[in-house]
């Protein structure tokens, strides 16, 4: 055998070996190919790409209280906030609104608030802000305003968060893992501050309204109402005060001391949301004769003159995905689990049509429960389902009682006075749209008389303001030749309660008294809520009668809600006082 | 330089991208060359028979003496002895060092988990498994197409895995032809399956009364009055008061099961064939449903196996072989959730409604909305076809005329997978009774009809399909010199696995080997190598280098045993080595970030859809696989030539495993914190065998006892802060539940006048409590019990410690075996339906018949009835903690095999009729449930008879 013939086949061999291993064994062969993937570079590249970045900064940062889907909204688990305070209440105990009657709210669980999710939008919105300038083909103008939408689309979070948490810290830079990045709470004032500056600077920019298709964008208005809201809630007494509702920690809850300026501000920014709404053709909806139906258009219709923002993210509702229908509707009703009940202590805070207070004796005949319910105001009869109501032509009348067999009609009692029906009407078993409602302009109305009353007592501006709300509720106006209304302090109260029914259910109220430091009154969030049950008879007729149905327990801590103890846990943070 | 050269004509530049042309090049490229050396070179072929004491390993197989690794293998003549649908089904206990942990039984649906020497890392444990060589599952492989099933468990015989090894790998062998005259098998056995435990739920009766009772310690007015319990009582009104038996309603007495098989096999010098045919049916346990399932379908599997494993020798020096292994498999459902049926069946108390009503129709209500009955025989059913291929040809020319003991080796394999679905559904309407009064004032009946009855639709298609090209190519070497054994393998190897469903096919690729030296057959020693890269790393960081080194002394061989009579065999091995784990958790190409088109907003009156990009879990362009530091010791020996032992200690040390950040972070970066390669896990335990074998005249019998024990350590995962020291899951084992620690229940001098906690007593967070709820120790002594209160309760699921027992002995032509297998340090948690009673409407079991009561203070075994919600005592405790210890009989058969002289005349060479049984028998502390599975399609046992025939 030749040697030589059989070493070169066999380098051959060998050769050929390593060779294909090589050319085979490099990164190219493992190499990720192009596929449908996206890059930050790619997305401001081009305006649809970068807009699409724009819909992802409106996901992530407009609020939502409608309990579309489990835990998929940020609020309270399969219940809406109304639920969690002095509004109402759902019967089942597992919704998470439960928690809060019950105070069993901790630093591992609000039940409510997804603090994480809020900073995902703000992150969104500051990644648009930094990037935007990328994308050649969107003019300058136009880049301009978009800086300006997101500006305010990033303050909305920071405003939830603040009048959950109080001060947080605040993050204006998009931030990565390698930075150092344990940065503490600002002020409660630096916080306020940043949410008035970003409204300003973004209002001179931003235009009045959007083409029809676009409408739901950030506009002016919402910058103005922005700002309105932000400033009374700072001038209010849980934050503007002198004996903070907890001594520690005063720099988050609020400010140093007491001004009464800050009343002032908040007026002034009211004031100018009011007068911009008179120029851009936002006003209140008033134009049918009939009251109830002008309170349930401003509510219901998606896109009424008086809508200044409202979240639209979950579009067309329907059947497929009836998550929303079974935590909302009430029992019964078109496949709704429990219901939201409306407690006897909301309902007593309606007007009669007269404009007077309404009072149930503690128990009589079912009849007499029928027609003090009919003797309610406009607001009442579309806010409120009584038994012997009508939910709407669909339907028609409902009936909850217990049975003579000692059973509940509807399986389980409704906790309060009836069901909450505000929202709901026009829905069917085939869905419907339910835009949530952030900014409409009776607020403002409402936000302006109670920071003017502060700082100018009993002034008729405000009483014209409190006013122009009763006028399109069908109420008769207040006076302060009145000798119900003529102090500060009664004018006052009927400002507060003007705003729970004129705002009732759209997550003020809850909000509202932490920032007036009542919850802890008795009938607010503490002690016994009541309901009127109708018990049926041997003969078939009925009795009400008012019972507690649960007694709510209210500790101050709770004032402002836990930071998360995962977050306290990482070492930057300082958590509230109390927790 | 002029071979270069030579090299980049015959391989044009774009080749390096069409493997499948390198490969065809190189068979061509061989094998013409090895023609060419016909006449120079004389080869005797070596007859595979005589590897029969060879076993497999990787890409490879060795002598067992040889072996340097710690291995274990079963035949597949003993994985017959249990008659399962599903491969793995056979492999409980047979393996030491594979835990497996029974799954559902549900048919075509019954694989069990499994895991190689316990957890190594907390995130994913997946091994890998290869079926000749070639990645694939083996579960629904025939068992008589099964040579061997491996299970590879140290560094050393996982090395040329490399970056893919660390959670070890199972290596499957299919049978091959051997030389002589064709062997004709055909084997046949049937069956009937049973469950091997159902839960027992109470009668309307005990039902009604306790549901009472439930509502009066909640303050609420009774649901049941007098009457209604005394029809529940004495059975009078079986429509409006029923007594259902849900079980008994939708389930039979037992499933049948079947499996038969052919195979031929035999060849001769040039071409060797092993061919298979097998056929596997299983049924479900559903009652009364349509054979020929045009309505309505059982859970039904069969399947159809193919196999055709061609050995051939093309000339003297290349061999090649054509292996052709496929199947089809047929699954039919009921159109119902199979877990969410069994839910029901539990979770539906007796009088909820009846089966049918007395007009027909189906019985129902709103509260159970799904009567199991009509679940299964009126929705119509669900089916899937299932195509699977595996093909792979393998070319080795011998080198010999190069060098002595050189070959050169080549394969490619395909397998490839598809399923269609077939489903008719439709939809029933049921009426619910209501109690009405007739004119004449006796009780009648009204109907109250829910649900539509819908025609039947049907419903094709879907694209679930995956297919896998695999390329090898392979120098060997082995020879002898003097005392001096030199083996040396370099291989290279590529994956491509393409799965629907995912935007861009899975890749790996390595180059690895090894090198075996032994002095005298006395002393071996091998380093195993790779070179491997995974995908899911960054450009540059791709691959990694794997090594192992290990070695064995065969101690018996030495002049001072070579003649004892008491030590007969003695070996020991070590080894050390290490592999990684490319298995991330997260996103797939982690290094990259990701923006997903996700989500949307509305605008406009129209709500017009905007579709948005959402930005994923932060990149971390560092990322890197597990890294598996694993040494292994091993001993084994014979006494007497009768007791063979095998001992092996292991240790392993996991690090670079991957963390979340998100517990370090802060909230306010705004999206999810990358994952770290932070997290380190030790495990450690060992394997041991024995087994005895004996021959006294004609009765030969043997035991066999084995025991494998693996417990790990999570020494760092990134943890968030806890309150408590004892909170903390790093430090404890993978998986150990946490959980409050009961101590007995609330009693009523537990409470004030008011029913208020009397000072002292902790109060729990989770909800009020009163008399008969369930007490907790307050662990941090703060007076509260809440989550800060959880510790450490029990063992994880998975048992650290497993073993089994086979005992089997022959008479004449009599044979028995019996085979336990039993799992300790386990512990379960009965929660939900079986277990909480009227919890969200649900059943109550037998389990509550010794609640507490004001008379049953102490002794009671369950807190005092509700119908609430009781987040204090629905939640892990070790309340609703068992032992999940058990043992079972997993199989015992007795077979006779027919004497030569009566079927040699019918040509037979040898028939055994048999009859066998799968789990007996188990014995275990669980109420209520199997131990093993909770909830869901039971555990079977199953009885069968069967026979094989060889010609």
């Amino acid at each position: 055998m030749k040697k030589t013939y059989k070493n070169i086949r066999f380098y051959r061999t060998i050769g050929m070996v390593v060779f294909l291993n090589l050319v085979a064994c490099n990164d190219d062969f493992l190499e990720k190919p192009e596929s449908n993937d996206v890059t930050i570079d790619e997305i401001f590249s081009t305006r649809i790409n970068a807009e699409s970045f724009l819909w992802e900064s409106y996901r992530t940062c407009m609020p939502v209280g409608f309990p579309y889907d489990w835990g998929r909204h940020n609020g309270l688990y399969a219940s809406m906030l109304m639920a969690a305070c002095d509004e109402g209440d759902v019967y089942d105990s597992w919704p998470s609104s439960n928690n809060h009657n019950t105070g069993n709210v901790s630093t591992t669980y609000t039940g409510e608030d997804n603090y994480d999710w809020h900073y995902k939008g703000i992150r969104n919105a500051t990644i648009f802000m930094d990037n935007i300038d990328r994308v050649s083909e969107i003019p300058e103008d136009e880049k301009s305003r978009m800086k300006a939408e997101v500006k305010i689309l990033r303050a909305l979070p920071y405003h939830e968060l603040i009048k959950r948490y109080g001060a947080v810290p605040l993050i204006t830079s998009v931030l990565s893992t390698e930075d150092d990045i344990l940065l503490p709470r600002n002020t409660y004032e630096e916080c306020i501050d940043f949410i008035v500056q970003s409204c300003d600077e973004a209002a001179a920019i931003l235009p009045d309204s959007y083409p029809a298709s676009q409408t739901g964008r950030i506009t002016k208005g919402v910058a103005l109402a922005l700002k309105a809201r932000v400033l009374l809630y700072a001038a209010s007494p849980l934050h503007n005060t002198n004996t903070p509702y907890m001594g520690e920690g005063r720099e988050y809850t609020g400010y140093p001391s007491y001004d009464e300026s800050r009343w002032q501000l908040a007026a002034d920014a009211s004031q100018a949301l009011l007068n911009w709404a008179a120029g851009a053709g936002i006003q209140l909806v008033t134009e049918s004769p009939d009251p109830q139906e002008n309170y349930r258009n401003a509510i219901e219709l998606t896109h009424n003159p008086e809508i200044i923002l409202s979240s639209q993210s979950e579009g067309w509702w329907n059947s497929d995905w009836p998550m929303f229908q079974q935590f909302a509707m009430p029992r019964g009703i078109y496949g709704g689990w429990y219901g939201h009940g409306v407690t006897l202590e909301h309902a007593q805070k309606y007007y009669t049509q007269s404009g007077g207070d309404q009072i149930w004796p503690d128990s009589g005949p079912g009849s007499e429960y029928l027609s003090k319910m009919q003797e309610m105001e406009p607001r009442f009869q579309y806010s409120v389902l009584y038994s012997g109501g009508v939910w709407n032509d669909e339907i028609g009348v409902v009936n909850f009682f217990r049975t003579n067999g000692g059973t509940w009609s509807s399986n389980a009692p409704v906790n309060g006075v009836g069901f909450m029906r505000k929202f709901l009407v026009k829905g069917n078993w085939g869905g419907g749209q339910y835009n949530w409602i952030v900014f409409r302009l009776a607020e403002f109305y409402l936000n302006y008389a109670e920071s003017l009353n502060e700082v100018s007592p009993l002034d008729p501006r405000a009483f014209n303001a409190i006013n122009t709300i009763r006028d399109r509720a069908g109420i008769p106006q207040l006076s302060s030749a009145d000798p119900r209304y003529d102090t500060q302090e009664e004018f006052r109260e009927a400002i507060r309660r003007e705003r729970a029914v004129e705002l009732a259910f759209e997550e003020h109220r809850f909000f509202d008294v932490r920032r007036w430091v009542i919850a802890g009154q008795e009938g607010v969030m503490q002690g016994e809520m009541h309901g009127l049950n109708l018990y049926e008879q041997a003969d078939g007729s009925f009795l009400y009668q008012k019972e507690p149905f649960e007694t709510r327990v209210w500790n101050d801590r709770l004032y402002l809600y836990p930071i998360p103890q995962g977050e306290i846990d990482k070492g930057y943070l300082k958590q509230n006082p109390g927790w | 330089m002029k071979k270069s050269n030579e090299m980049k004509q015959i391989l044009p530049t774009h080749i390096k991208f069409n493997l499948f042309a390198i490969l065809l090049f190189c068979c061509l490229y061989a094998t013409g060359w090895a023609q060419s050396a016909e006449e120079k070179v004389i080869v005797t072929y070596e007859d595979a028979t005589e590897d029969e004491k060879s076993i497999p390993v990787a890409f490879g197989t060795q002598k067992k003496e040889e072996i340097t690794s710690a291995i274990s293998t079963i035949g597949g003549q003993e994985m017959s002895k249990t008659l399962a649908p599903t491969l793995s089904n056979t492999l409980f206990g047979r393996l030491p060092g594979l835990t497996v942990m029974q799954g559902s039984g549900e048919p075509g649906y019954d694989s069990p988990s499994m895991l190689i020497r316990g957890k190594g890392t907390y995130n994913n444990n997946n091994f890998l498994v290869f079926v000749d060589g070639f990645e694939a599952s083996f579960d629904q492989l025939s068992v008589d197409e099964i040579e061997s099933i491996s299970v590879l468990k140290d560094a050393a015989a996982l090395a040329l895995y490399g970056i893919r090894a660390a959670n070890g790998a199972i290596l499957v062998t299919t049978k091959r032809g051997s030389i002589g005259k064709t062997r004709i098998s055909l084997s046949a056995r049937t069956g009937w399956q049973q469950p091997t435990e159902l839960p027992e739920f109470l009668g309307a009766y005990d039902y009604s009364r306790l549901y009472n009772e439930a509502l009066q310690n909640d303050g609420l007015p009774a649901r049941y009055s007098d009457e209604a319990l005394a029809a529940y009582q004495d059975g009078s009104d079986p429509f409006l008061h029923p007594d259902v038996d849900w079980y008994d309603e939708v389930l039979r007495e037992s499933a049948p099961i079947s499996d038969y098989s052919l195979t031929f096999s035999g060849g001769s010098e040039t071409a060797r064939y092993f061919v298979l045919l097998g056929h596997m049916s299983n049924q479900g346990l559903y009652d009364n449903t349509d054979p020929d399932q045009k309505i309505n379908s059982n859970a039904d599997f069969k399947r159809y196996n193919f196999r055709s494993n061609i050995d051939l020798q093309l000339s003297p020096v290349v061999d090649a072989s054509l292996d052709f292994g496929g199947r089809i498999e047929d699954r039919f459902f009921p159109n119902f959730n199979g877990a969410q049926l069994w839910e029901n069946m539990a979770g539906y108390p007796a009088n909820a409604y009846p089966v049918r009503n007395p007009d027909g129709t189906w019985g129902g209500n709103s509260i159970y909305p799904d009567n199991p009955v009509a679940s299964i025989l009126d929705r119509g059913y669900t089916s899937s076809h299932d195509r699977n291929v595996m093909a792979t040809l393998r070319l080795s020319e011998k080198l010999d005329f190069i060098a002595q003991g050189l070959r050169f080796r080549q394969a490619i394999s395909v397998n490839s997978w598809h399923r269609g679905n077939y489903n008719k559904t439709k939809g029933y309407s049921f009426q619910e009774l209501v109690r009405g009064a007739s004119a004449d004032g006796r009780d009648s009946l009204i109907y109250v009809e829910q649900g539509i009855d819908t025609d039947f639709e049907v419903n094709e298609g879907g694209n679930d399909q995956f297919n896998r090209f695999n390329i090898q190519m392979a120098l060997e070497y082995g020879k002898q010199f003097d005392k001096h054994g030199i083996s040396a393998l370099v291989m290279y190897h590529q994956d491509v696995l393409d799965v629907s469903g995912n935007n861009v096919p899975f890749a790996n690729q390595s180059i690895m080997g090894r090198v075996n030296y032994n002095y005298n057959a006395r002393y071996y020693a091998e380093f195993g190598y790779a070179y491997s890269g995974s995908e899911s790393f960054p450009k540059g960081k791709r691959f990694g280098f794997f090594p192992s080194l290990s070695a064995a002394w065969i101690v018996s061989k030495e002049d001072f045993l070579k003649n004892s009579k008491t030590l007969t065999f003695l070996k020991t091995r070590a080894s050390a080595g290490l592999v990684g784990n490319d298995r991330l958790v997260g996103n797939r190409f982690a290094y990259t970030q990701d923006y997903n088109y996700s989500g949307g907003y509305y605008f406009g009156p129209d709500v017009a859809w905007s579709g948005a990009i959402e930005e994923g879990t932060l990149a971390n362009p560092n990322i890197t696989w597990e890294k598996s530091l694993k040494y292994n010791l091993g001993i084994e020996g014979s006494l007497f030539s009768k007791l063979d032992f095998v001992v092996d200690l292991f240790f392993e040390k996991r690090t670079d495993v991957l963390a979340s950040a998100n517990a370090t972070v802060p909230a306010y970066v705004g999206v999810d914190a990358p994952f770290e390669n932070v997290g380190k896990v030790n495990n450690r335990g060992f394997e041991v065998s024995l087994t005895y074998r004996d021959q006294i005249g004609e009765f030969g019998y043997f035991i066999n006892a084995s025991a494998f024990y693996a417990r790990n350590e999570i020494k760092e995962m990134n943890e968030v802060v806890r309150a408590e020291d004892y909170l903390y899951r790093t430090g404890e084992a993978i998986g150990q539940p946490f959980g409050l620690e009961a101590i007995g229940f609330y009693q009523q001098n537990d409470f004030d006048s008011n029913g208020d906690l009397v000072p002292g007593v902790p109060v729990s967070a989770f909800s009020p409590v009163r008399p008969g709820d369930i007490r907790y120790k307050d662990v941090n002594g703060d007076g509260l019990i809440d989550d800060n209160d959880e510790m450490a309760i029990g063992d994880p699921w998975e048992p650290s410690l497993t073993y089994s027992f086979n005992l089997g002995g022959s008479y004449k032509g009599f044979d028995l075996e019996l085979f336990f297998q039993g799992a300790a340090n386990r512990d379960v948690y009965l929660n939900g339906t079986y277990f909480w009673a009227f919890v969200d409407d649900n059943n109550a079991g037998t389990n509550i018949l010794n609640r507490w009561t004001p008379d049953n203070p102490v002794s009671a075994s369950y807190p005092a009835l509700t119908t609430q919600p009781n987040e204090n005592n629905y939640r892990r405790s070790t309340f609703w903690s068992q032992s999940g210890g058990f043992l079972r009989l997993r199989n015992i058969e007795v077979g006779y095999t027919l004497p030569e002289q009566w079927v040699s005349k019918l040509g037979i060479s040898k028939t055994r009729i048999f009859v066998s049984g799968v789990n007996l028998f188990t014995w275990h502390n669980v109420d209520a449930v199997d131990p093993e599975n909770l909830g869901g399609y039971p555990v079977l046992r199953s009885y069968s008879l069967g026979g094989r025939i060889q010609f």
